[in-house]
């Protein structure tokens, strides 16, 4: 609308026009008098203005009725269905998803308003959804739902052939990571045996040594022949080449872990007896630190059938141990019980020495294990006789166990299968 | 050349220690036997030491 000062305003009404552009004059002719300019310039604004309003009433119609009118129409003709369907083909196939899909559009409240033709409810856990008619108020919004049939095969098949790839990498990890644990393994292994090696190569020299001195002093002319020389000479000869001999069997006695049959000639021994007649070769030694063997001899039921040779061995090593690993200084008290627990018999010796760490405990069974001294080598072992004291007990169908407190002592405790009285 | 020369033994073997004693003795050496290196080190009347040590 036109005010009288010139501005021009738009207001918001619904008419119709009855000036039709073209009935506005394209041009004017001019009479040729003071006042027809002035004239001719207001209708020239005129028709201008007419113009504006008009083509501006004219927009305001054409969104008006893309607002409301539209709107009105239930969403089952707003939409042409094929055309729907085609559009969503091509845009998906623009995609290059060329799988089937179902779709259908809904009222914004969930009400069904088309299917298409060859719908299925397969695969309606992924169902995509969109609105139509953005622009409408949220209560008339259509939505179109889409859902792909096929769509986890599709999703697996593209992935698939990643699959093998993945496999083969992970084979691949774990036959390295294997490797690398063996290598360490290994190492370790060749460690021990170097450990061994020099130890044993230092214990088997000594003995050698000493024998040989004594040789060579009694070839020596030198050395006055007393008899009590001769006699020192002679024992020294003995008690090295004892030495030497128990060390190689020692070594022999390792030879038994590689082999997987071992003999054994078992035959009937009492373990009491047995117990107490090792125990007395070792009271000596024993009693050289200022301690004492003490043997407790509560089992009834004693008879065993064991190999004496290795038996004896391996009842042997635990109490050599014991003397080996006593406190230093102070003396060492063996105590030494048998007994008849629940069909079984079962021994332990137990001593008051040095005693073993905790973490250190489980381990000792372990073939080459010895507790990690720094270079002290004060105690000469080659770390075989416990793995082999087990083997032998677990090969009799007996079990050890072991139990120590650092500073306090050990206990060995074994149980065996007890020989029942036949009579 | 002093006869009595001093030898520092340091063994930690009894018996092979004690041969080797008295061999240097029957020798004609004064030897000292010492358990190991540390009772070896410490000062005990020396004059003229010289060590044997073993492997």
């Amino acid at each position: 609308m036109a005010a009288d000062d010139g501005t021009v305003y738009s207001s918001f009404e619904l008419k119709t026009f009855a000036i039709k552009p073209a009935n506005v004059p394209k041009a004017m002719i001019l009479r040729t008098d003071k006042n027809s300019i002035s004239e001719a310039s207001k209708s020239l604004q005129e028709i201008v203005r007419n113009r504006y309003v008009y083509q501006k009433a004219l927009l305001d119609e054409v969104v008006y009725n893309i607002l409301y009118t539209a709107s009105d129409k239930p969403l089952k003709e707003r939409i042409n269905f094929k055309l729907l369907d085609r559009d969503i083909k091509v845009e998906l196939m623009n995609n290059g998803i060329n799988i089937p899909y179902h779709f259908r559009v809904e009222t914004a409240d969930g009400r069904e308003v088309y299917r298409c033709p060859d719908y299925s409810e397969e695969g309606e856990e992924y169902t995509y959804k969109k609105e139509l008619f953005r622009n409408d108020p949220s209560p008339k919004m259509g939505v179109v739902k889409i859902h792909f049939p096929n769509m986890s095969s599709y999703i697996f098949s593209s992935v698939r052939f990643m699959i093998p790839a993945v496999v083969f990498t992970v084979v691949l990890l774990i036959t390295f990571i294997f490797t690398i644990y063996i290598i360490f393994r290994q190492k370790r292994y060749t460690e021990i045996k170097n450990d061994f090696i020099n130890n044993m190569t230092h214990e088997l020299k000594t003995p050698i040594s000493s024998i040989s001195l004594a040789a060579q002093m009694l070839n020596d002319d030198a050395v006055p022949k007393s008899p009590t020389m001769l006699k020192h000479l002679g024992t020294v000869v003995n008690d090295e080449s004892k030495r030497l001999r128990f060390l190689v069997e020692k070594v022999l006695q390792m030879s038994m872990f590689d082999k997987q049959s071992v003999s054994f000639k078992k035959k009937e021994l009492d373990l009491n007896e047995l117990l107490e007649n090792i125990a007395s070769t070792f009271s000596l030694r024993v009693e050289h630190t200022g301690g004492h063997i003490y043997t407790e001899i509560e089992a009834v039921d004693s008879a065993i059938y064991v190999d004496e040779v290795h038996f004896q061995n391996a009842i042997t090593n635990l109490m050599d141990n014991a003397v080996k690993y006593r406190k230093p200084d102070q003396p060492l008290d063996l105590y030494i019980r048998t007994w008849n627990e629940k069909e079984r018999l079962c021994f332990s010796i137990r001593d008051t020495g040095q005693g073993i760490k905790k973490e250190n405990v489980k381990k000792i069974f372990e073939k080459f294990y010895r507790v990690h001294t720094g270079n002290v080598h004060d105690v000469k072992g080659f770390g075989l006789g416990l793995a082999y004291v087990k083997k032998i007990i677990t090969l009799h169908e007996g079990d050890i166990k072991c139990e120590s407190e650092l500073g306090k002592g050990t206990t060995f405790t074994v149980s065996l299968p007890v020989l029942k009285e036949t009579s | 050349m002093d006869d009595k020369m001093k030898i520092l033994l340091c063994e930690d073997d009894e018996n092979l220690g004690m041969l080797l004693r008295e061999y240097l003795q029957a020798k004609g050496y004064v030897a000292e036997l010492c358990a190991d290196g540390d009772a070896g080190l410490r000062p005990s009347s020396r004059q003229s030491s010289i060590s044997a040590c073993s492997t």
